[in-house]
C-alpha cells in the first residue's frame, strides 16, 4: 500500500491506476484519489473535529457528524464535556485504542476519494462494533474500490477478491466460497480461525 | 512573583557561591585598576605634561608608563580568569537543570504526561534550558564587576569634585526610568514569545511524527499553513525586542553625551565656581565614559536577564509540581508475591468527572489465568493501568496479596507485574538491552529468553543477531516481532503476574502461532490477565469479565457464560457467525 500512496519509489510499469501508470500521476492528485486508513491511530494534539477533518475546510458540521455516526465513534463523542470540539490530551482527555481507531476511521467516511483502504484497522474494536462498522464501510465502498487488509476472515469474506500472501508472493486469489474449496493456505487460515471458535462452543 | 524568581535565581547560584564570591573579588580588583588608569593618566598631564617635566622627584613618565601597561595585563588576565570561571558556572548549571528536567519528566506520573504534550518538554529541557545559560555565564560576572565599578567611579568622581559629580548624575532618573519601562515591556515579551515557541515545537514534534498521515492525505499544504502561521506570530513576538535592542544603544549614547557636554559647559563657562583645569575636564569625562559603559551593559543585560527570567519560570512551573511526582520510595517491597489480587468496590475516572470504572469488585486467585472483554471504551485496558498504579483510584481498594497496593513500594510492585502493551515499545538500542531493560540479567538468560518466546528464528534473520540495533520505535520491526521481543522481555525479567493487552495489529498466522505458545507458557505457571480483542484467544481461560460501561456485567468460564446466554454469548456468537 505504500507503493501504491508513492510513499516509496515505484519502478515505471510496475503499479497502473484505471490504466495509468502511478508514475505520471501528480503526486498530490494520486493520494487524493486514495483514502489510506493506517493501523497506526494517530492523532493530532487538536480537536476531534479537526483529527477527523484533517484541517481541511469546506466540511458541514452535517458531514462530520455523519461520519463519525457511520464510524460507530459519534456516541463515544457526544459523551464527552465538549463533543467534537474537544481537545486530545486536554484536561486528562484519553481515548481507548477502540476509540482512536474508530476517530480515523471516521476519515474514511468523510472523504470523498474513490479508493478506499483500511489497512488493519478494524482490529481494536469488539466484534459486534466491528461488524456494524465493516456494514457501514460495505455501503460507503459500493460504488468504490475498497481494499481491506486484515487477518481475521470476519474482515475480508465478503469481499469480492481476496488475495492472500505469503512471503511477499500472491498464493491465492478468488472469493471466500472459490477459496475455501481450493484448500489451500485460505482454508487452512479459515479453519485455524474457526477451529477455535468451533472448539470453544462445543 | 519577581521575589520567587529571585530566589529560583538564588537556589540555581547557591552550589556556586565559592566561584561567586570568587568572581566578585577578582572583579573588585580589576575596578581598581580601572580606576587607577586614568588617574595616572591626569597625574602625568597636570604634573608633568603641563609643568613640561620629565621626572619629578624619582618618578618618570616612563616609570608611570610601565604601571599602567602591568595594570592593563594583570587586569586582562584577571578578566580571562574570572570569565572562564563564570563560563563553567554557566554550563554546570545548564546541566544540573537539564538533568532535574529530565529526572522529573522519568519521575512524573501518567496523568502528568498525558495532559503535557511531549514537544513542551522537549522546549523546557533543550531551548529554555540555555536562555538560562546566558544569566550566569554573560550576566552574573559583569553585573558585580559592573556595581562595583559603577560604586568605585561615583565614589572617585565624589572625591574630586561633589559639585561635578551631581551635575554628571543629573541624567541617572532618566535612565532608571528606562530600566524599569524596559524591564516590564521585555518581560511580557519574551513571556508570550516563550508560549508561543512552545506552541511551535510542539507543532513540529508532532508533524514530524505524523508526517506519513499527512502525505497519505495530502494536507501538507494545511500543516505548512499552519507551520507559517505560527512560525509569523513567533517572529512577530520578537520584533519588539530587536526594536528595543536597537533603539538602546542610541538612546545610552544620548544620556551619555548629556553628561559629558553638562561637565565641559560647567567648567568652560566656570559655573558654581569650578575653574577649568584640563586635566580634571580628562577625568571626568573618562571617568562618565568609563560609568556609562557598566551602566550600558547593565541595561543591555535586562533583555538577557528578562528571558532568562521568564525561562526559570517556566521550568520551575514543572519542576515545582510536585504532585505529578511519584513516590518510588516509600512504601513495602515485595520479596515474593503469589499473584493474588482484588478489586473492592473501585471507582475510578481521569477527570474525575467522568467515571471510567464504577464499583468494580473481583478476584483473582494465583495462578488463575481471567480475560477481560467488553466494548473499546469499556475500562479494559484501565484496569491494568490501576494495578500498575499508574493512575490512582478514587474510591475503593486494590489488594495483591491481601495488602493494599497504595502500601506497596511502586516499584517493587511493578517490577512484579510484566505488562506486553498493544504495541509494544522498543528502544532504538540493541535487541539485547531492548530485552534486558538495565536490569542485571546474564546473557544466557536472555538466550534462554529468546527461547521460550519462539523469538529466535527471528532474531538470527536480522543480520546482527541479538546485537541488531533497533531503529527508533522500532519501526523497521513488523508488529508481531515487536511481540516477540516483549514476551522475551517478560521471560528474561520473570514477573509474578503477567498482563498482556492483546496486540490489535496486524499479526500473520505464523507469528501468532508463536506467541499463543508463549501464553500458554506464562498462562500456565502466573496469575495473568488478559485485555481481550479476539474471542478466540480467551476461551482458555479460568475466568472471563465482562465489561460494560465500567461495570462487570457478567463473569465466568466460556462454557458458562455461553449457557446463560447472556451479554457474552451474544458477542460471541456475533463473532462466528461473523466467520460463517
Amino acid at each position: 500500500m505504500n507503493l501504491l500512496l508513492r510513499l516509496y519509489p515505484v519502478p515505471k510499469g510496475k503499479i497502473f491506476i484505471d490504466g495509468q501508470d502511478i508514475n505520471s500521476i501528480p503526486l498530490k492528485d494520486l493520494r487524493d484519489s486514495i483514502c489510506y486508513i493506517t493501523q497506526d491511530n494517530f492523532l493530532f494534539s487538536t480537536s476531534l473535529r479537526e483529527n477527523v477533518k484533517l484541517f481541511k475546510d469546506g466540511y458541514e458540521d452535517k458531514e462530520i457528524k455523519e461520519s463519525t455516526k457511520n464510524a460507530m465513534v459519534y456516541d463515544d463523542i457526544e459523551k464527552m464535556k465538549n463533543g467534537i470540539d474537544t481537545i486530545i490530551g486536554e484536561d486528562g482527555t484519553n481515548l481507548s485504542g477502540g476509540q482512536k481507531q474508530r476517530v480515523v476511521i471516521s476519515r474514511a467516511f468523510l472523504n470523498k476519494s474513490n479508493i478506499l483502504i483500511f489497512d488493519d484497522t478494524f482490529s481494536a474494536l469488539d466484534n459486534r462494533t466491528e461488524q456494524l462498522v465493516l456494514n457501514n464501510v460495505k455501503e460507503l465502498a459500493k460504488n468504490k474500490t475498497c481494499i481491506i487488509i486484515s487477518n481475521r476472515i470476519s474482515d475480508i469474506k465478503d469481499a469480492d477478491k481476496i488475495i492472500v500472501l505469503d512471503g511477499g508472493n500472491i498464493v491465492q486469489e478468488g472469493t471466500h466460497n472459490t477459496l475455501l474449496k481450493q484448500e489451500g493456505k485460505y482454508y487452512e487460515f479459515y479453519k485455524q480461525q474457526s477451529a477455535k471458535s468451533e472448539m470453544a462452543l462445543n | 512573583m519577581k521575589n520567587k524568581t529571585w530566589h529560583r535565581v538564588y537556589e540555581m547560584a547557591k552550589p556556586h557561591k565559592k566561584t561567586i564570591i570568587i568572581v566578585v573579588l577578582l572583579s573588585l580588583l580589576i575596578s581598581v585598576g580601572e580606576m587607577v588608569k586614568p588617574y595616572l593618566i591626569k597625574i602625568v598631564i597636570d604634573d608633568y605634561l603641563s609643568m613640561g617635566i620629565y621626572q619629578k622627584g624619582i618618578v618618570t613618565i616612563g616609570m608611570i608608563g610601565a604601571i599602567y601597561i602591568a595594570i592593563v595585563l594583570i587586569g586582562n588576565i584577571i578578566d580571562f580568569i574570572s570569565s572562564t570561571a563564570t563560563n563553567m558556572m554557566g554550563e554546570d548549571i545548564i546541566y544540573t537543570m537539564r538533568n532535574r528536567l529530565f529526572k522529573y519528566t522519568q519521575n512524573a506520573n501518567i496523568p502528568f504526561h498525558d495532559r503535557t504534550p511531549a514537544g513542551k518538554l522537549f522546549v523546557r529541557i533543550t531551548n529554555d534550558v540555555e536562555d538560562v545559560s546566558s544569566l550566569f555565564k554573560d550576566v552574573l560576572t559583569t553585573f558585580f564587576k559592573d556595581i562595583i565599578l559603577i560604586t568605585v567611579i561615583v565614589v572617585i568622581m565624589c572625591y574630586f569634585s561633589i559639585t561635578l559629580s551631581m551635575l554628571s548624575f543629573i541624567v541617572i532618573p532618566f535612565i532608571v526610568v528606562i530600566s524599569i519601562v524596559l524591564t516590564r515591556i521585555l518581560n511580557k515579551i519574551y513571556d508570550k514569545s516563550k508560549k508561543i515557541r512552545t506552541e511551535l515545537n510542539t507543532f513540529l514534534a508532532e508533524s514530524i511524527y505524523g508526517s506519513k498521515l499527512i502525505k497519505i492525505f495530502n494536507i501538507q499544504k494545511e500543516k505548512q499553513a499552519e507551520c507559517e502561521r505560527l512560525n509569523n506570530d513567533y517572529r512577530n513576538s520578537r520584533l519588539p525586542g530587536g526594536i528595543i535592542e536597537g533603539l538602546l544603544p542610541a538612546l545610552m549614547t544620548i544620556a551619555e553625551n548629556v553628561a559629558v557636554s553638562i561637565i565641559i559647559w560647567t567648567c568652560v563657562y566656570h559655573w558654581f565656581g569650578i575653574s577649568l583645569e584640563v586635566g580634571l575636564i580628562y577625568v571626568f569625562t573618562t571617568y562618565i565614559k568609563q560609568l556609562f559603559e557598566p551602566i550600558t551593559r547593565i541595561i543591555d543585560n535586562i533583555e538577557v536577564v528578562q528571558e532568562a527570567f521568564v525561562s526559570i519560570n517556566k521550568i520551575y512551573d514543572i519542576l515545582d509540581h510536585k504532585e505529578y511526582l511519584e513516590d518510588l520510595e516509600s512504601g513495602m517491597i515485595l520479596n515474593e508475591v503469589k499473584g493474588k489480587i482484588e478489586f473492592k468496590n473501585v471507582w475510578f475516572s481521569y477527570n474525575n468527572r467522568d467515571w471510567i470504572l464504577k464499583n468494580l469488585s473481583f478476584t483473582i486467585e494465583p495462578g488463575q489465568s481471567i480475560a477481560l472483554v467488553g466494548k473499546t471504551g469499556c475500562g479494559k485496558t484501565t484496569i491494568t493501568n490501576l494495578i500498575n498504579r499508574f493512575y490512582e483510584i478514587q474510591q475503593g481498594e486494590i489488594l495483591l496479596d491481601g495488602v493494599n497496593i497504595k502500601n506497596i513500594n511502586k516499584r517493587s510492585l511493578r517490577q512484579h507485574i510484566g505488562v506486553i502493551l498493544q504495541d509494544p515499545f522498543i528502544f532504538a538500542r540493541t535487541l539485547k538491552d531492548n530485552i534486558k531493560l538495565n536490569a542485571n540479567i546474564s546473557d544466557e538468560e536472555i538466550q534462554e529468553a529468546i527461547k521460550l518466546s519462539s523469538a529466535e528464528e527471528f532474531v538470527s534473520s536480522l543480520p546482527g543477531g541479538i546485537d541488531e540495533v533497533a531503529k527508533e520505535r522500532g519501526i523497521s520491526f513488523s508488529a508481531g516481532q515487536k511481540q516477540l521481543l516483549a514476551f522475551a522481555r517478560i521471560f528474561a525479567h520473570n514477573p509474578s503476574i503477567f498482563v498482556l493487552d492483546e496486540a490489535t495489529a496486524n499479526i500473520d498466522t505464523h507469528t501468532e502461532a508463536l506467541i499463543q505458545k508463549s501464553i500458554d507458557i506464562i498462562s500456565k505457571k502466573k496469575t495473568s490477565i488478559f485485555i481481550a480483542h479476539r474471542l478466540a484467544t480467551i476461551v482458555n481461560v479460568d475466568k472471563i469479565i465482562v465489561l460494560d460501561a465500567g461495570e462487570i456485567v457478567e463473569m465466568g468460564n466460556h462454557l458458562e457464560l455461553l449457557k446463560t446466554g447472556g451479554y457474552y454469548s451474544k458477542l460471541y456468537n456475533a463473532y462466528y457467525a461473523s466467520l460463517q
